[in-house]
């Protein structure tokens, strides 16, 4: 590692990837609607007293950008994948379609799972439950979850807290098995 | 060492058999208990299979084979229980039926160190209580069986449906072998420590087998027991709360020890002083200590049985139960509601296909557990050498390459042939083979021999579960013989040779085979086919809009009229983030196939998802094989954006070009624009203004591929395609650029479609 953490965070469109990043940077929410395509901050924290570069990468989470974003898979050491608590369909998305891009991409990636919107759980029903997001996390192998909410400034700090842990510590680094079995067809 | 590791992938299987529950969502539709219970049993042991294969394949769990389960499970495959309704009461009959196990699987079995029960005491004492049945009911198949194995598990399986019998009114704990014995006598955890402070390893299974086999006879019995044979139950009731003293026999295994089991206390207070006087014997000093409580239980159970025991125990099927059904026995589990549609349902011999990658099986695995046939044995065989393979290759990592520098090798025949195929060994292999001879010598070899080839080492397997080391660090060198028999010398570095004969599968068999290897094998490129005329455009999706326009004389498919007529319904299009927010991917290509079958009305059933809808038409642009804005015309745009006129006159260069385009091009562009300018009219409700828009249709609209592969240039690629995309739609939204292409296809509109 030189040094840089770097955070990707990914997820369906309109599940408050933006957001999130603009309330843990500027510690404020920002009420602004346009999609992002791919988007990058740099910010220094302290680890251990030491200071540290973090990089955050923003994505679009549109399917036509899927190579835009893949580029972004090569460098990085932890990805924030997230779903929005409302949206049930971002919610199975995760499950059908980023978990899978990211073992494809990379199978040995460090996954903070990140339910977002967290505040709307009251105002809406049939949000997706704890539980939920709680089975999906061990279903993916996250290596945590988070519920946040950009709104209320809620819990965001946590996530990239449990992202740089997961980048910096060595108990999260997943084991490799270099040796494949040939499949048996059962 | 190995045991410890063995354990070490127990655990870990049943960490991913559990996971696995969480993948299918069964620990909704099954109660808790239910996962142990119906595991054991054959018609799931697939599932132990699958859950083993989904954890390898994807997630990289090493394929582990439960050894002890597997055992039990070939071994239980010998027991039918049977479930018979008497007198109001269900009674447990016991069935064995004499089936002999192939002995391969026992034999390989014996590796781990398994606890027999002893023979004679077991097989009497059921043999009797059983006799009593017979003689009362006639109609009952009652076969003894001599093969203690299938006594063992005959008492396993029982424990299987005992574990799932709950006794009236007591509260039940989440304890997996909750029973009545269980709770006074058999304090597990105690039992576990003091085998542990002997620093003796038991398989917990086996050892918990052991208790039930106790307390599930006894109950049993109970059951079956009329209530005039008070006394035999009485005695039965001791018998059943007898225990099994443990003798170490004197093999060279010290793993494997036999049981006693003890019919009344009489003999147990004889056989127990016996025990403890010779202090070292660590059986009696704990089986002393189970003394006393023994007799307390049994006194409690005295109590109960002048009650009525047959009155007060009721078997309740708590949440499963198993039926027969003509030929299939079916595990029915109920689910919380009573419903037919509900009942969870295993049926034996129902065959059903099982994906067996990760990705396939996350979304397509059925709440319906799966079966499909597989001859077990093998599997045991199988699993139980890579169990053993895991091992060592984690302490010692004996899998070392032991491939020869080219030099080194001698013969000259070897130095010919070698050349076929020098490093043909690299995974393990298995063969059978009808002659072997080493060194010239030709060895015995018994028909179902097997001979693994493996990295390093050549081994002959017998059937009879003995294998033999041949080899050790060889060259593999293939020979194909002109018959077709397959002749395979292997030499180590030593010079000792192993030739094994392989039967061919005859010669005209073989013929067939490779003209339809060579027919099948070779695949036809794309534009071959295309040529051909048997691979086409989809109909819809993926074609160009130019021949869609030729074969319906429509300039606008249907298929785009339709959908954007379903997202301009007043609730769709206000909808928070259309286009934005994805739809179910899975829908998406669902609606992707129908419809190219000519079946639009499928977009009627989705009227209520915008977002699917809006994926859909998404993806109609993206696959086009000609993007509607074309390469040529997308750099035209970029050159009026490049320069420093006013937006007006941008707008009106950009309409000029427009009307350059194909007219199936320019009016679904038309089409388009003019519904995203619809769209964002009620940017107040879903948040969508132009420029949102345009990033999220930039892609789709100018779709053909870039050769940046520079991160920053295909962002910059990207921008640029939303900022022609946002060009676009001004001069749609401004009015008199919009004029000059309406005009232009009015007039067309005019020609061709009215």
């Amino acid at each position: 590692m030189d040094g840089i953490i770097r955070i990707t965070v990914v997820g369906d469109g309109n599940t408050g990837k933006t957001c999130m990043l603009y309330a843990y940077k500027d510690k404020k929410y920002n009420d602004h609607h346009s999609s992002t395509v791919f988007d990058s901050y740099s910010m220094s924290i302290e680890i251990d007293g030491k200071p540290r570069r973090m990089i955050l990468t923003d994505t679009a989470g549109q399917e036509e950008y899927d190579r835009i974003r893949i580029l972004a898979y090569k460098e990085c050491d932890v990805f924030v994948l997230c779903y929005s608590v409302d949206c049930r369909i971002s919610f199975l998305n995760v499950r059908n379609k980023w978990a899978r891009e990211l073992m494809k991409i990379k199978p040995n990636c460090r996954i903070i799972l990140a339910a977002t919107k967290s505040d709307l759980r009251k105002i809406y029903n049939g949000c997706v439950s704890t539980s939920e997001g709680l089975r999906l996390k061990k279903e993916i192998r996250a290596n945590d979850f988070v519920e946040c909410s950009s709104k209320l400034l809620l819990n965001v700090d946590i996530v990239f807290q449990k992202a740089v842990i997961a980048a910096i510590h060595p108990h999260f680094v997943k084991k490799t098995k270099p040796k494949k079995e040939e499949c048996a067809i059962l | 060492m190995i045991v410890s590791s063995v354990y070490h992938w127990l655990d870990q299987i049943r960490f991913s058999i559990e996971s696995y529950e969480q993948v299918v969502n069964v620990d909704e539709v099954l109660p808790r208990r239910c996962n142990y219970k119906v595991i054991n049993h054959p018609s799931r042991r697939e599932e132990l299979y699958s859950a083993n294969s989904l954890r390898c394949k994807s997630l990289e769990v090493q394929p582990v084979s439960d050894i002890n389960r597997l055992i039990e499970e070939t071994n239980a495959e010998c027991v039918n229980i049977e479930e018979k309704e008497e007198k109001e009461e269900e009674v447990v009959v016991v069935v064995l039926e004499d089936e002999k196990k192939s002995p391969r699987v026992l034999e390989r079995a014996n590796t781990v160190p398994t606890f027999y029960l002893s023979k004679n005491d077991m097989i009497q004492r059921s043999g009797g209580s059983l006799r009593d049945l017979d003689e009362r009911n006639s109609t009952l198949n009652i076969h003894r069986s001599e093969d203690m194995i299938t006594m063992g598990s005959t008492a396993y399986e029982d424990s299987v449906i005992g574990d799932s019998v709950e006794e009236e009114g007591k509260v039940t704990s989440d304890d997996e072998f909750e029973d009545v014995f269980d709770n006074s006598v058999f304090d597990e955890n105690h039992y576990d420590q003091m085998f542990k402070r002997q620093m003796i390893r038991l398989p917990r299974v086996k050892y918990n087998r052991k208790l039930l086999l106790t307390k599930n006879l006894g109950k049993s019995l109970d059951s079956v027991v009329p209530n005039d044979k008070k006394d035999v139950l009485l005695r039965e009731k001791r018998y059943s709360l007898g225990y099994y003293s443990e003798h170490r026999k004197a093999l060279n295994d010290d793993c494997i020890r036999s049981y006693e089991v003890f019919t009344d206390l009489q003999t147990i207070d004889e056989h127990h002083s016996q025990e403890t006087k010779s202090k070292e014997n660590f059986a009696g000093k704990i089986f002393g200590r189970f003394k006393k409580s023994f007799a307390k239980s049994s006194d409690n159970l005295t109590v109960d049985t002048e009650k009525g025991l047959m009155g007060t125990i009721k078997k309740k099927w708590g949440s499963a139960r198993r039926v027969q059904e003509d030929d299939s026995s079916v595990w029915y589990c109920d689910t919380k509601q009573q419903d037919d549609n509900n009942f969870l349902q295993v049926k034996h011999g129902e065959v059903r296909p099982v994906s067996t990658t990760f990705e396939e099986t996350v979304e397509e695995i059925p709440k319906i557990p799966t079966k499909y046939s597989v001859d077990i044995s093998n599997d045991v065989i199988y699993w139980s050498m890579q169990t053993r393979y895991d091992c060592c290759d984690e302490e010692e990592s004996p899998m070392e390459s032991y491939q020869l520098p080219s030099n080194s090798l001698k013969s000259d025949r070897i130095r010919q042939t070698t050349t076929i195929n020098q490093e043909y060994v690299v995974t393990r292999k298995y063969m059978n083979i009808y002659k072997m001879t080493i060194l010239g010598k030709p060895q015995k070899i018994n028909k179902d021999d097997v001979v693994e080839i493996s990295d390093g080492f050549v081994r002959l397997l017998h059937s009879n579960g003995q294998q033999k080391n041949l080899l050790k660090g060889f060259y593999v060198v293939h020979e194909d013989k002109a018959d077709g028999r397959k002749e395979i010398i292997l030499t180590s570095s030593d010079n000792k040779e192993v030739r094994l004969f392989q039967k061919s599968t005859g010669k005209l068999a073989e013929k067939k085979l490779t003209l339809l290897q060579k027919f099948l094998g070779r695949r036809m490129t794309k534009d071959e086919l295309e040529l051909k005329g048997i691979y086409q455009n989809e109909t819809i999706f993926g074609n160009t809009l130019v021949k869609l326009y030729e074969t319906s004389q429509r300039p606008v498919p249907e298929f785009i009229i339709r959908i954007i007529d379903l997202i301009e319904m007043p609730k769709n299009i206000v909808s928070d983030g259309i286009y934005r927010t994805s739809g179910n991917l899975a829908t998406i290509q669902k609606i992707r196939i129908k419809v190219d079958y000519n079946n639009i009305q499928i977009l009627n059933e989705y009227k209520e998802d915008a977002e699917v809808l809006a994926g859909a038409l998404k993806l109609f642009f993206r696959e086009l094989k000609e993007s509607i804005i074309s390469e040529a015309h997308y750099f035209k745009f970029k050159d009026i954006l490049n320069t420093n006129e006013s937006d007006e006159d941008k707008y009106k260069a950009t309409a000029e070009v427009i009307n350059t385009m194909h007219v199936a091009h320019k009016e679904t562009l038309r089409v388009l624009m003019e519904h995203l300018l619809k769209v964002s009219d009620h940017r107040h409700t879903n948040n969508m203004s132009l420029e949102s828009i345009s990033i999220c249709w930039g892609q789709s609209i100018i779709c053909f591929s870039d050769h940046s592969n520079n991160n920053s240039e295909m962002v910059q690629a990207a921008t640029d395609k939303n900022k022609v995309v946002l060009l676009v739609l001004n001069t749609f939204k401004d009015s008199c650029a919009s004029d000059v292409v309406h005009s232009v296809s009015l007039r067309h509109q005019r020609n061709i479609i009215v």
